[in-house]
This record gives structure tokens, sequence and C-alpha cells, in this order.
């Protein structure tokens, strides 16, 4: 009965601990166990334990609990650290997918009996079981009967064997008929050894086991999949940020709201006044002072109020960062690297949803830094460089906000770029020659390059920059990137202070009006009709000197095209070094929107943001011009004018 | 199915009205009810959603049910209503010819879906209840709010957008 009101206290509170008892973890690998920082562990457990048991999670308490009487064990001195932070580490994640099913279905579902289990073994002094990495390769005979089955069979003994993490492709595919004869699987198993003993059979053409860390990259599991390409900004990691919809807000900041809601109580009796003595037959032009005067109390008020609420939408720094160690930590272990990861700015304050929405490319840019950037510790000895890199994650307020990723690794081989950017053909090679470094560096951004690119060593993990660059555009920010060949590379972001307020123009196409935002246009033009050709399906112009292509708004959303007009009014958007000039009917004006979500029902609508309401009271659409021309012309086309 | 819903002594409608039938939405769904408005379109979206409207600073989308089930349009005028239904959290409005009644009928008078006869509407109906002369046909709200094929839409979105498939930025 009390579960539906403690849950969200509970689940915030959980976060916290869990935010805690990760950092804690990764100090104790890195520093080992000072008696302050197991004490301060040793306490999250136990609070987390406490709670958890409370509201009747079984699961989260018996880990918790366990976690506690290791971590006294350590306090005692009775063990050493050695080989506990993997461990650990574990316990946490598997904690969080708890608190997460927890907190979508209010059921405990993530298994905990063998992190349980483990945890005895290593308080027992037994050395816990060590899982080692694997990656296994199995491919069929071509004539094995019902490989499906097969493939099942075997995966059971694989389970049997250790723990599966990761099977390509996945058991429903299997299930559903999508197995060749190639089944690859990453698992954590006792014995390597006898795997190629077990798995072998009169079916089986070949066992492959190797250790996870040697194996090749295998890019099927880089390529996220078709759904991939928006999907970016859902990384698992970050949903479970996104997924705590809560906030707390500072008791006085709730009362400043409050006050100024009360200033609009007033304002509302005032306006109720006004009325009673017009209808009372008082003549209008002596209430007009008086109306003045209420609506600009009102203007400010509103003001006051939209910069409060604002504020309480604002969360630092911290949030997105303290991820980063855990993650770099995870990464660097996986390919053999060394990093160091600093932060600054932790306090820099940003807007809860950009924040959202930002973790997704940073996640990227991060990962890029360490798999491509950062050399392995035996080359930067090689090249005079600390074994160690240095990934820094920075946040500063300037015109809006500033998050800057850095690394100190290799650089961005812009000969390497241009050379694929050739073999791809985007470019002919007089064309990359002539390329200034600046430009070859922007290429990464290019879709098509960083797609291919993928399986070489440009991009990470099959999403393309292009698409990290749109996810920063997407919230009204930029992605510039600066790079020194064997010195490093930093990425900076500049990200709007918040995305419920945007400027933007306002123009009206087929009867609708339509909102763009300001920091897409470029500039506004009208272009007389003679001037206009037609390339293929698209029409361009030049303007001063460039070729400009030119979309119809009509034409992507289907609306009526007007007539044969003798000039076309565009608004020249510019997305990465792209420009395009949208051709709409008319311009209203430009300021200040507020920016209001679809809602659910809806989900993504292509080429469109969001929406507002207009001084009318009316909805207008919030047009995302990238994505727009996109709808409108094949890249490729866009290639060739543009 | 909601067998609850059918199991109770009675239940609670908003009754409305739609070309010559009368529908009726389970009370407890409704969230309020609001005169036709003027509605922003949509762009690419399935061809029953009308629009999208200003609820108090909400945006919602709005449905029209005669498109929904097929039904050939019909006037717009005075009576023509938003019935602004709430369901898994989200908010949507459908337009209905005319808002009639709120009633209560004993459950027993409801006819259960799988003894009706194969129409058009049959899908978004959990049932048909009897009433004085005529008839109310009882809606199945989930399956009306259903956007199945919007997502069937959305899903050929990539190939419409990179004809060739694998050009397409992952």
């Amino acid at each position: 009965m009390h579960l539906a009101k403690l849950l969200p206290t509970f689940l915030a509170e959980a976060e916290e601990h869990l935010q805690i008892l990760e950092e804690g973890v990764l100090q104790l690998e890195r520093e080992g166990a000072d008696a302050g920082l197991v004490q301060s562990l040793f306490r999250s457990a136990h609070t987390l334990k406490g709670s958890a048991a409370a509201l009747g999670f079984r699961r989260m308490a018996e880990l918790t609990h366990r976690m506690e009487e290791v971590l006294d064990a350590l306090r005692g001195g009775r063990r050493s650290a050695e080989g506990l932070a993997d461990l650990l580490l574990a316990c946490v994640d598997a904690l969080r997918s708890l608190r997460q099913e927890v907190a979508e279905t209010g059921e405990e579902r993530t298994e905990v009996g063998e992190l349980v289990r483990q945890l005895e073994a290593w308080q027992e002094g037994a050395s816990a079981e060590t899982l080692h990495p694997v990656e296994v390769r199995i491919r069929l005979r071509e004539d094995c009967p019902m490989r499906a089955a097969r493939a099942l069979a075997l995966l059971q003994i694989l389970r049997r064997e250790g723990e599966v993490e990761q099977v390509v492709p996945s058991e429903e595919e299997i299930r559903g008929g999508a197995l060749d004869l190639e089944l690859s699987c990453r698992a954590r198993v006792r014995e390597p050894e006898v795997l190629l003993e077990l798995l072998s059979g009169a079916d089986v053409e070949s066992v492959r086991v190797l250790p996870a860390s040697e194996a090749p990259r295998d890019e099927r599991w880089l390529d996220l999949g078709p759904q991939a390409r928006g999907k970016l900004l859902q990384d698992p990691e970050v949903s479970r940020r996104a997924a705590l919809r809560t906030v707390r807000v500072d008791v006085e900041r709730l009362d400043r709201i409050m006050n100024l809601v009360g200033e609009l109580v007033v304002d509302r009796i005032r306006f109720q006044q006004i009325a009673h003595r017009l209808r009372a037959g008082e003549r209008a032009h002596g209430l007009l002072e008086e109306i003045l005067d209420a609506t600009a109390h009102l203007g400010r008020v509103a003001t006051d109020l939209q910069a409060q609420v604002l504020k309480t939408r604002m969360l630092p720094m911290e949030h997105l960062f303290s991820r980063f160690p855990r993650y770099v930590r995870d990464l660097a272990r996986r390919s053999g690297k060394e990093v160091e990861v600093v932060l600054e700015g932790q306090d820099v304050e940003l807007d809860r949803s950009i924040l959202e929405q930002i973790g997704g490319p940073l996640m990227h840019l991060v990962r890029n830094a360490v798999d491509h950037g950062i050399e392995s510790p035996e080359e930067r000895e090689r090249l005079g460089k600390p074994r160690t890199g240095r990934l820094r994650l920075a946040a500063y307020q300037e015109d809006g906000i500033v998050v800057v990723v850095e690394d100190d690794g290799r650089g961005i081989d812009t000969d390497r770029v241009r050379r694929r950017a050739v073999e791809l053909r985007i470019l002919s090679p007089e064309a990359a020659a002539r390329l200034t470094e600046r430009e070859a560096v922007e290429l990464i951004f290019h879709p098509g390059l960083s797609t291919a690119a993928v399986v070489t060593d440009v991009s990470g993990r099959g999403v393309g920059m292009d698409a990290v660059r749109a996810g920063v555009q997407a919230v009204g920010g930029s992605l510039e990137v600066e790079t020194e060949r064997s010195r490093g590379t930093r990425f900076l972001l500049r990200l709007p202070l918040t995305l419920a307020i945007v400027r933007a123009v306002t123009v009206t196409c087929g009867g609708e009006r339509y909102v763009v935002p300001i920091s897409s246009v470029h500039e506004i033009v009208e272009i007389p009709a003679s001037r206009v050709h037609r390339v293929g399906a698209c029409r361009t112009t030049v303007l001063r000197g460039s070729v400009l292509p030119l979309v119809s708004v009509h034409e992507i959303l289907d609306l009526p095209v007007p007539p044969d007009p003798d000039r076309l009014l565009c608004v020249v958007v510019s997305f990465g070094r792209r420009r395009v000039g949208l051709w709409v009917d008319g311009v209203v004006g430009e300021g200040e929107v507020v920016v209001k979500p679809l809602g659910n029902y809806l989900g993504e609508v292509p080429g469109v943001l969001g929406a507002t309401i207009l001084g009318d009271g009316r909805v207008a659409l919030i047009l995302d011009p990238a994505r727009l021309v996109r709808l409108a012309v094949r890249e490729e086309e866009l290639a060739h004018v543009g | 199915m909601d067998r609850k819903a059918t199991g109770e002594l009675e239940q609670h409608l908003v009754v409305v009205r739609l070309d010559r039938e009368r529908y009726g939405f389970a009370i407890e769904h409704v969230h309020e009810i609001i005169r036709m408005q003027e509605v922003t379109r949509i762009p690419r979206a399935p061809e029953f959603v009308e629009g999208v409207i200003n609820l108090r600073g909400q945006v919602i989308p709005v449905l029209d049910l005669r498109r929904r089930f097929g039904l050939p349009a019909g006037e717009r005028d005075g009576a023509t209503r938003i019935v602004v239904v709430e369901m898994n959290g989200s908010r949507v409005g459908v337009v209905v010819d005319a808002v009639l009644e709120v009633l209560r009928i004993p459950a027993r008078s409801v006819v259960p879906p799988e003894e009706l006869l194969a129409t058009g509407q049959v899908a978004f109906l959990r049932g048909v209840a009897k009433h004085g002369e005529g008839l109310i046909l009882l809606l199945d709200l989930h399956r009306v709010l259903e956007i199945a094929e919007q997502q069937a839409l959305r899903d050929l979105e990539p190939a419409l957008t990179h004809p060739e498939g694998d050009g397409a930025p992952r």
C-alpha cells in the first residue's frame, strides 16, 4: 500500500548509493583499501540493504547483504582487496538492473544467485571462481540437419560452462531461422580449454575459442542494426539515467515560484475587475491605462516565472560526467590501454533535457577517444609519451555551455581520411588533394565516410560521427573538432543553456505556420525564379558564387505547391559544412518560442523536432532542417550538387 | 478483452454519435470533452491522425474517428466535439459528431464481441450494449488508439530516405 508512495524516494536514494558504490569501487581499485573509503562503501551497501528489505525487494536485499559482509571482512583487514573490484562492479551493475526493473515493472528479474555465490566464495577465502572472457565461433557443417536446434543445444552446453553474454545471431533470431552456419558467442567460462572438446561434434565443422581481448573485432557486434541511426541517443547506459524522472528542488526556489503564481492570481482578479467595470458601462478609454498596467505586470511575472522554472530544470554536469570513470575503465581494460580520466566543471549546470540527450553523443566521443585516439601503453612509450593516456572531460559556461572531450592520443590521420573518402568515391582524388587540413578533418562527419569507416578505425561502433553531430544539433548545439597529429584530438560541443526555449524564425508554408530554430538558420534570401535551375529532381541556384541546393518544404510536407512564383523565398539553413535553401511561402518573424514535445503517442515525427504554441493559441510544428533535407533529397544527389 | 469490466454490475459510459451509430467510451478513460478547434496537421502521419491541438499548454494529437473506422467524412458543425481520452499516460483527442449523454448500463446487457457479426469496426469494439430501443457500440480504446499502422509507416522511413538502404548513416 505504502509502496507506491515510497518507491520514488527509494529509487532516487538507490541511484545515489549506486553512484557512491561505483565511484568508491573504482577508487578502491586505483588506490587500495583505505579505511575511510571502505567504511563509506559499507555504509551505502548497508543503507541500500535496509530500504530494499523494508520494501520487500529480496534480491537487492540479499545482494547488498553479501556485499556488506565482504566489505566488513575487508574493513577488518581480514582480506585484501585484490581482484574484488570486478566482482563488486558486477554487483553494482546487477543492482542497477534490479533498480530499473523495479522502477518499470515493480518486480525483480535479474538473477543474483551467481554473484551471491561468488561473494560468499570470496569471503570464505576460497578464491572466487575466475571466469575467463572468451569469444567462441562455431561453424556448423553444411549438411547439419536442424541447425537451429543444434545451435541452441550448443548454447546450452556453453551455459553450463559459464555465462554467455552475447550471441550472434541472437536466440530469437536463431529460432526465427536466421542462423546460417556460423554462431558467435561472447562468454565467460571456467575452463576455456575444455570448450573445444565439448562443443565439437559430428555436425560441427569448426570451433574456435579465443581469449576475448585477442579476438579480431567482429563488425556484426559493432553494428547496432538498422534502428541504430535514431537510437544513438538511447544508449542503455544513458537510458538508465534518463529513467530517473524525478527532480529534487530547493525549497527556496519552490517558494519563489509559488509567490509568482500568487501574482498571477492577482493579475487575473485585476483583469476580471476591469471586465466588470467595462460591462457596467464605464468608458473604455478610461480603463486603458489600467489594462496596459496589468498587462505589463503580467508580462514581468511570466518572465520571472519562466526563469525560475527553468532553474528547476537545471542539473549539474556531474550527473553526466560521473559515469565516465567507470565507462572508460571498462573500455580501457577491454582494449588493453591505460587511461586516466580528468573531469572538470562538474558543477556547471545544464538543462536536464539537454543533459539527457547529449549523453549518447558524448559517450560515443569518449569511446572513440579510447578506442582510436589513445595509443597502447607500449606505443606511447615508444613515442616518448607517458604510458597512461589522458582523457579530459570538461564543461564551462561561455555564451551557452561548452563541453570538451579531449585526448592526448595520436590525432586524426587526415591522409587516411582523404584516402578513405577517395576509395568510397565521396571525393575525386583531385578534390581530396585540394582540401585544406581543416576540411579534411571535417570529412569524418560525412555520412558516407563515417558509416563505411566503421570497420576500419576512424569511427567506433557502427554509429557514424555524422549521427553524433546530428545528435548534438538536435538539441540546438554544434560540434567542432580540433586535432593535431600525434598530440591528440579535442571535440567541442557548444550547447544552448536550455532546450525549453529557443530563438526561432516563424515561416508560413501551404497555409500552415512552421518554426525553424535560429541555430540552423544562416540567412533568408529571395531568389528570382529565373535564377533557379533544375538538376535532376533537385532545384538549385547560385548564391554569391556557390551552388545552393533548394528544397521545397511544400513537397516534403505534402502541402500544395504554389503555382510558379516569380520569386522563391528561401530560408538558408546550414548543417555541418552544407548549406541548403528551404523554399517557403513567407516569413512571419523571429522570436523566442517554448518547445513542447509532441507526446509519446505520435512518437518521433520525421523532420519535426517538436511543437510550440503561437500567440493565438494554435500549435506550430518546429522543423528539423537537417532531417527535412534528408527526407527530401538523397545524400548522394546532395553530394553531387553541394 | 477486459473481462473485469464486463463482470461488473454497471458500466459508466460517455455516449457519442458517429455517423448513424452510438458509441460508448468507458468514462474512466475520458479526461474531458472540448469543442472542435483548429488543428495543426502533422506531415507524414497516418491518415486518421488529424493533427495536434493545444490543450492548455500541452500539445496533444487528435484522431478522426470516422477516418479511423473507414466511415465517410462527415460535416463538422456546432455539435462536433473532441473527446480527450487518457490511456497509458498519453492524452489523445478523438473527434466525434456529437456527445449525446453520460449513462450507466447494467453489465448483463452487454453482448461480447465474439457474438457480433464481423463488420469494419468490429475490431475496435469490446462489445455491444442494448439500451432502450437501440444499441450502443462499446469502444475498445486500446485498439482505437493503437498506432500499429504508423509504426509500419515509420519503419518504411529509412528506406524512403535512403533507397539504397546501405547508404544510411548508422
